[in-house]
């Protein structure tokens, strides 16, 4: 009889297999919700990272305008032939297929073993088919562009998801071509971009600025932060407007979100979020007075700047030398750097060019004498040529002194004797406190990060005396009387003292951007009116006007137009060299100011330059053509 | 099964086999369906002749008299267009202008139109024999009319501007910046219509004021200023940075007869080509 | 082969190429509409209804392989939906006489509708913009049926026509 196994309930290893098993169980359930579960918003995230590409797309820039609406810096197309590498995978597989096999029967040819290096193996197939690609590109066009391995090495392992330009800045000619014959669903296309163009040519270079490349930055907040991401090559403004209203112009940039395969080629576009373009810029300047700025001191090294009066506007900002911004888009190549420094035109002399103001401080050294009572406008000194302080003779411009002077002829004639005498007698204090109530040596509030404001210099003791040159003398006050010596001022501080004594006003609050709706007055510049009455204010105005009329200011006159101007010629030591600078203001027309101008011209030899000589025809040119187009709007 | 094996062998005839063969039998086929497309064209000639043959005497000697008094007028503005172009010679000789791309006329009657939602086409009734090559433009009075696509002895295939498959570089009349003209095929009982793309964004376009597309000379095959179409709006594109806008093409289009294709002039060209056409064009 | 499908190969062979013709007219007549006749079913179907399974077999082939070469398209995309669309039909001849006497009409255009549904899917239509090329195909799909469904009728009355003009006895499977 078979013995019959007999089932009972306490059998001990059961209960190990029915404790145990359900403990495993417990613990693989356990262990799967916690990763499905409780940190499945984890790796979602990790997924998303592995599977989806961010790619930024730049705005198109904003454009510049001029205060008449004349387009000053905008875009031009610009084309480029290129490939997505997501619509040749199938050449490029082909390819390494075809390469393998030959590799592979040359091996067994040679009876050898065959050695493949895949990723060799890979970059050559790519290339040949690049290759390809260019060669149909040059047969097309005639041309013979070769590829450039190294920026598609790059491209290849770090923006695989955006298109490779095989041939960069096509020519209109070629786009022409290959937009009629390359095929239109063939894998190399044309692709379009756009580079900054300036319908005016050099005009304005200084103060509109240039862009340069730069990869494109990503608002705040934008989708996809967390994830890998492409950036299309995007312009950022490295100086000028186009860098103080960067993030204006700049616009929005767009955001793509594609799903790639394991390879990192794209799948899917998840979401598409376009670009914005850039707001607009209406810049102060006037496009006509720039031109003519610019052409009447072509060929030397100086500014011209041209305020409204009223309103502080800048409607010219010339700087020369200068430079073509066409030729430092979309990157500035190294010929271009050499040329652009060797000439020394990197520098905007408007606003940082530190000079003295020479003469044409005279007119706040006036001012400062008729507040503080030194000055009576009506009492007169005797010029001889000189004027002795200490054991030193100052000269006068005129060797043979201008004789008997008031305060009108000595603005006129620009005496220095005039000028030595009561600035000793009221002080360089007083002086010096007339010149920072010009704002000579604080910001004139231009918007541009190119102002060289900080490092201007009102001479003090102290500043004497920090720079080890010893204690303060009074030849230090007469220079100082006359513009010269420690003073460092950039042409835009000089022109916003011109406008301000123009408005009778201590402050102007220059601005390099156009607004039809200002108002300009006191509180508007920070000012306050200056404290001189009207009989004394007449009097240094007269004396500018005596400076156009009979002067040393006469070739500033224009037809038609009463004109209050004051020169100036003075001198630096540059690497031991004396150099002559050549210095104008001025506004018109007096009875009611509207435009101020300073200019500064800076000689090549001693003596080769001077105020009213060189920057007089300058001033002339800059009104005539103000009141020129005035008398045009007008009728 | 033996169904089965006679559709596989075909099949393979038809997808797989050699590219040669059926290159080679691809091109034979042309040529004997290049007839078979001429046939209705020329039946339709001969249907004219007949019907214009019914016609009275009377009614014939007016049409001709009007035809003959159209002729004159035409002789007149060719003998103008002549010293016309004479003059413009000797500016370029003057000035030491290069010389505009010259081409010769070849008119050419249209005898089928493929106008679907896959293609648009024409056939016409010049071919190889006529010097007409793959890529020569095709024109009429209106503006373009297409490309040069497929040429055989006889007739030869043009690729419509309205195709998708067609694009060229063109600009707005009164401006030099370049943009890209596609075609955007026809839908059902509309114009065929166009796409352009890359447009500066500080154009605008409205249906009041439309800007004019034309061709440019650029890429050598066809002439400067020839009309395209006219653009009524411009919206900015996905990347913000240009305007595309669609393209109105003339109406005129699906319905031509007859079109001019310009053949280019090579410089060691003959005076006299073979069947050179109406005489209309420059020579070399 | 017996000689009765011997004579008949090319007197279809002769009406497709007059059908080919006559469909290239009238779509240079619908041209300025914009609209396009795509009627591939009756040079199909027409054959397997008078010619035995053999002779349909090849005469379809030919004929779908003539319409696609006379189709503007050189890739070969086309032979796909015209060979799939040869193999329906003749999936279709045997079985015409099974199914007993469907309207012609309705087995012309619903072969032609499969045709056309199979070109539209393969054939690249060379725009990203789905929507307008849907609404052209959609348009161009309704008339060719329509166009099939009133001109099948005629399509075949032409064939027997023919045939008996030459004198043949009709002899095919499924006649309707």
């Amino acid at each position: 009889m078979a013995k019959v196994e007999s089932y009972t309930k306490k059998n001990g290893r059961l209960l190990v297999f029915f404790v145990l098993f359900p403990l495993l169980f417990a613990v693989l359930i356990g262990a799967l919700s916690y990763k499905q579960i409780l940190r499945h918003d984890e790796y979602v995230k990790l997924s998303e990272r592995q599977i989806l590409r961010r790619v930024v797309l730049p705005g198109a820039r904003g454009d510049i305008f001029d205060r008449n609406g004349n387009l000053l810096v905008g875009n031009s197309a610009r084309f480029s032939a290129s490939v997505y590498f997501n619509e040749v995978r199938k050449p490029f597989r082909e390819e390494y297929k075809r390469l393998k096999a030959d590799i592979i029967a040359k091996a067994k040819q040679s009876g050898k073993k065959a050695h493949i290096n895949s990723a060799e193996l890979s970059f050559k197939a790519r290339e040949n088919i690049l290759r390809g690609y260019i060669d149909e590109v040059n047969s097309i066009l005639g041309s013979s562009y070769e590829l450039n391995t190294k920026d598609f090495n790059r491209h290849f392992s770090s923006r695989q998801l955006l298109p490779l330009p095989l041939i960069k800045d096509l020519s209109h000619k070629e786009h022409a071509i290959l937009a009629e014959r390359l095929p239109v669903d063939g894998p190399v296309q044309i692709f379009s971009d756009t580079a900054r163009t300036y319908p005016y040519g050099k005009l304005a270079a200084h103060a509109l600025g240039y862009v340069s490349q730069s990869f494109e930055k990503v608002q705040e907040g934008a989708p996809g932060e967390e994830l890998t991401t492409f950036s299309f090559v995007g312009k950022i403004g490295k100086s000028g407007i186009e860098k103080a209203f960067d993030e204006t112009l700049s616009g929005q940039s767009g955001i793509r979100i594609y799903v790639v395969d394991p390879n990192g080629f794209q799948y899917d576009k998840l979401l598409d979020i376009a670009p914005k373009k850039g707001g607009n810029v209406y810049c102060s300047l006037d496009a006509d007075l720039q031109a003519v700025g610019e052409k009447a001191i072509e060929g030397r090294k100086g500014a011209v700047v041209a305020l409204d009066v009223d309103t502080g506007e800048i409607l010219a900002l010339v700087s020369e030398p200068s430079y073509n911004p066409e030729d430092l888009s979309p990157f500035i190549s190294n010929a271009v750097a050499k040329d652009i420094t060797e000439r020394e035109a990197w520098l905007n002399r408007a606003t940082q060019g530190l000079y003295p103001p020479g003469s044409t401080f005279k007119v706040a050294t006036a001012c400062a004498g008729l507040m503080t009572g030194v000055i009576d406008p009506s009492a007169t000194v005797n010029c001889t040529g000189g004027y002795k302080v200490g054991n030193r003779i100052f000269p006068c411009h005129k060797r043979s002194g201008h004789g008997e002077v008031d305060l009108r002829k000595a603005l006129a004639y620009s005496c220095n004797v005039y000028f030595y005498k009561y600035g000793l007698e009221m002080g360089s204090q007083a002086i010096s406190a007339m010149a920072k109530e010009f704002g000579l040596d604080s910001s004139s509030g231009v918007e541009l990060y190119e102002d060289a404001w900080r490092r201007s210099i009102v001479p003090t003791p102290e500043i004497k005396k920090n720079r080890g040159d010893g204690s303060w003398t009074g030849g230090d006050t007469a220079n100082m009387s006359i513009g010269q010596g420690y003073f460092r001022t950039t042409p835009l501080q000089v022109a916003c003292m011109t406008a301000s004594l123009a408005a009778k006003r201590t402050r102007t609050k220059a601005s390099i951007l156009h607004d039809a709706k200002r108002k300009g007055g006191l509180e508007y510049h920070g000012a306050e009116e200056l404290a001189l009455s009207d009989e004394q204010y007449r009097a240094v105005v007269e004396g500018m006007i005596g400076s156009v009329e009979y002067g040393t200011s006469k070739r500033a006159a224009i037809d038609g137009v009463r004109v209050a101007a004051k020169s100036g010629t003075a001198q630096v030591m540059v690497d031991g060299r004396p150099l002559t600078l050549a210095w104008m203001i001025a506004f018109a027309p007096v009875e009611k100011p509207e435009i101020a101008v300073a200019v500064i011209i800076q000689g090549e030899v001693p003596g080769d330059a001077s105020g009213g000589r060189t920057a007089g025809p300058v001033i002339h040119d800059v009104l005539q053509k103000y009141f020129d187009k005035k008398k045009i709007n007008d009728d | 099964m033996q169904s089965v094996a006679v559709f596989a062998a075909l099949l393979f005839l038809c997808l797989l086999g050699p590219g040669a063969v059926r290159h080679f039998t691809g091109g034979l086929f042309e040529e004997f369906r290049a007839p078979i497309d001429e046939l209705p064209s020329r039946l339709y000639d001969l249907e004219k002749f007949w019907s214009l043959h019914s016609n009275s005497k009377r009614a014939l000697i007016e049409a001709g008299r009007d035809l003959a008094r159209l002729n004159a007028a035409y002789e007149l503005k060719v003998s103008e267009n002549s010293s016309l172009k004479d003059t413009l010679l000797r500016y370029e000789a003057i000035f030491n202008f290069p010389s505009h791309e010259k081409f010769n006329s070849v008119v050419a009657r249209v005898v089928r139109r493929d106008l679907s939602a896959w293609w648009q086409q024409m056939t016409v009734r010049r071919g190889s024999l006529d010097g007409v090559a793959v890529g020569d433009a095709v024109v009429y009075a209106g503006g373009i009319v297409g490309r040069v696509s497929e040429v055989s002895l006889n007739t030869a295939v043009v690729e419509l501007l309205s195709s998708r498959k067609f694009r060229l570089a063109a600009h707005f009349e009164g401006s030099d910046e370049p943009v890209i003209y596609q075609g955007a095929g026809a839908l059902s009982f509309h114009d065929p219509c166009g796409e352009v793309s890359d447009v500066p964004s500080n154009l605008s376009a409205s249906a009041a004021r439309p800007l004019r597309l034309v061709t440019s000379s650029l890429a050598g095959t066809f002439p400067e200023g020839l009309v395209i179409g006219d653009v009524v709006s411009l919206n900015t594109d996905s990347s913000a940075l240009f305007k595309e806008g669609k393209v109105v093409l003339r109406a005129d289009l699906s319905a031509l007869r007859e079109v001019v294709i310009l053949t280019k002039v090579l410089p060691e060209e003959q005076e006299d080509a073979p069947r050179a056409g109406s005489g209309v064009g420059e020579g070399s | 082969m017996n000689t009765r499908t011997d004579i008949r190969i090319p007197l279809i062979a002769v009406f497709e190429i007059a059908l080919l013709l006559m469909l290239g007219i009238l779509n240079d007549m619908l041209s300025q509409f914009s609209v396009y006749i795509f009627v591939p079913a009756v040079l199909l179907v027409a054959p397997c209804m008078f010619l035995n399974f053999t002779s349909a077999v090849a005469v379809a082939f030919c004929a779908g392989y003539m319409f696609e070469a006379f189709l503007p398209v050189r890739d070969g995309i086309a032979a796909f939906g015209l060979l799939a669309g040869a193999l329906a039909g003749l999936w279709f001849a045997p079985r015409l006489r099974v199914l007993g006497k469907p309207s012609v009409s309705l087995v012309f255009t619903a072969m032609n509708a499969l045709m056309f549904l199979l070109c539209a899917a393969v054939m690249p239509s060379g725009s990203a913009d789905w929507i307008s090329h849907g609404e052209r195909l959609f348009f161009d799909f309704l008339f060719s049926s329509a166009f099939t469904a009133a001109a099948a009728p005629f399509a075949v009355s032409v064939c027997e026509g023919m045939f008996m003009l030459c004198g043949i006895d009709l002899d095919y499977y499924g006649r309707v």
